[in-house]
């Protein structure tokens, strides 16, 4: 896959992270938790939230048929918006243990 | 020459409506197609169809020598198919030539500045596509194609929403992609410029699609132009608009 591509759709996914990551975070504050020590079925749902915004955001934009032209399969859409939610999250997991 | 795409005997229906009951759809290279048919008569579900965009009933499709029952469009694009869509093609969210230069990294493929120049957008290169006019998306749209380089390029009302003289331009540059050998096929109401461009025309009308050969042989078929015709066919390509008519 080029460098260019995966950059712009990382990106994405990296911006909807942030935003998902943020209001979660927001919530869990609400609620009394410490949100740099998410449970693994919390973490797992946002890496899901954020990829299911790069899906309904790559819809809303009609960019399906563009990338189904370039031979890019769903699947591989969907590791380039989990993948910075997950080094998010490890990164994240990394800051909590550490404070 | 044999066909490089066949969709035959398509059958799709959406709920209970059926749209189509046996339809084909062939890609020559070298060929400048047309699909003719009124609103709704399936034209563009049978184009979708050929393109892996949407699944039949029933069918197959035939492409480089392979056959499909069941197709993704990003499996035939490896393969050298070019879908674009009746509608905007390219994403609002990059610049042109960001978006060409994904294409060109994809599939090795032309330069991007010389597309650009071919089709007059060198100008619009960094621009997103909203900030184009109809005719320039379309261009844009062309230049991808031409960065490309398919086997076979599939276009859905490619004419929709430009001037009549940006779909003179455009009609040029697909003979130009037929006579590189690409197999092309378009969709579309335009009559005169596409009946004038064409090297076959189908007609796809009440579920199915029936092969009326040359443009000529289009021209003669009583029930095509009695059906689809209608009051063209009687006009020997009457300008739509004569200037010297006008008066003060």
């Amino acid at each position: 896959m080029p460098l260019l591509l995966a950059r712009a759709y990382v990106s994405r996914g990296a911006r909807l992270w942030l935003i998902t990551r943020a209001l979660v975070s927001g919530a869990f504050l609400y609620l009394g938790t410490n949100p740099l020590r998410l449970s693994a079925v919390a973490v797992v749902g946002i890496v899901v939230l954020s990829v299911v915004l790069g899906f309904v955001e790559t819809y809303g934009r009609r960019e399906r048929v563009f990338l189904a032209n370039l031979a890019l399969r769903p699947i591989f859409l969907s590791a380039l918006f989990a993948a910075p939610a997950m080094i998010g999250e490890v990164a994240l997991r990394v800051v909590g243990a550490a404070l | 020459m044999q066909p490089i795409l066949a969709a035959e005997c398509v059958v799709k229906s959406f709920g209970q409506c059926r749209v189509l009951t046996s339809a084909t759809l062939r890609a020559v290279p070298g060929e400048l197609r047309v699909l003719f048919g009124r609103n709704g008569s399936g034209k563009s579900t049978l184009l979708k169809i050929a393109a892996g965009w949407l699944s039949p009933d029933s069918g197959a499709i035939h492409f480089a020598g392979r056959v499909y029952l069941s197709v993704r469009l990003a499996e035939l694009a490896a393969a050298g198919l070019f879908y674009l869509p009746d509608h905007d093609f390219l994403s609002g969210a990059f610049t042109i030539r960001r978006q060409l230069e994904m294409i060109r990294a994809q599939f090795d493929g032309g330069d991007v500045v010389e597309a650009a120049d071919q089709l007059e957008i060198s100008t619009h290169l960094d621009k997103r596509p909203f900030e184009l006019s109809g005719g320039e998306r379309r261009r844009a749209e062309l230049a991808a194609v031409l960065v490309r380089q398919p086997l076979c390029l599939l276009a859905d009302e490619p004419y929709r929403g430009i001037a009549p003289k940006d779909a003179e331009d455009l009609t040029r540059i697909f003979s130009g992609f037929a006579t590189s050998g690409m197999a092309v096929v378009l969709t579309g109401h335009e009559v005169p410029t596409l009946l004038d461009a064409a090297d076959h025309v189908s007609w796809c009308t009440s579920g199915t699609t029936y092969e009326l050969g040359s443009p000529a042989s289009a021209r003669l078929n009583p029930t095509f132009r009695q059906e689809y015709l209608g009051e063209w066919s009687h006009q020997d390509h009457m300008p739509l608009f004569d200037s010297s008519r006008l008066t003060r």
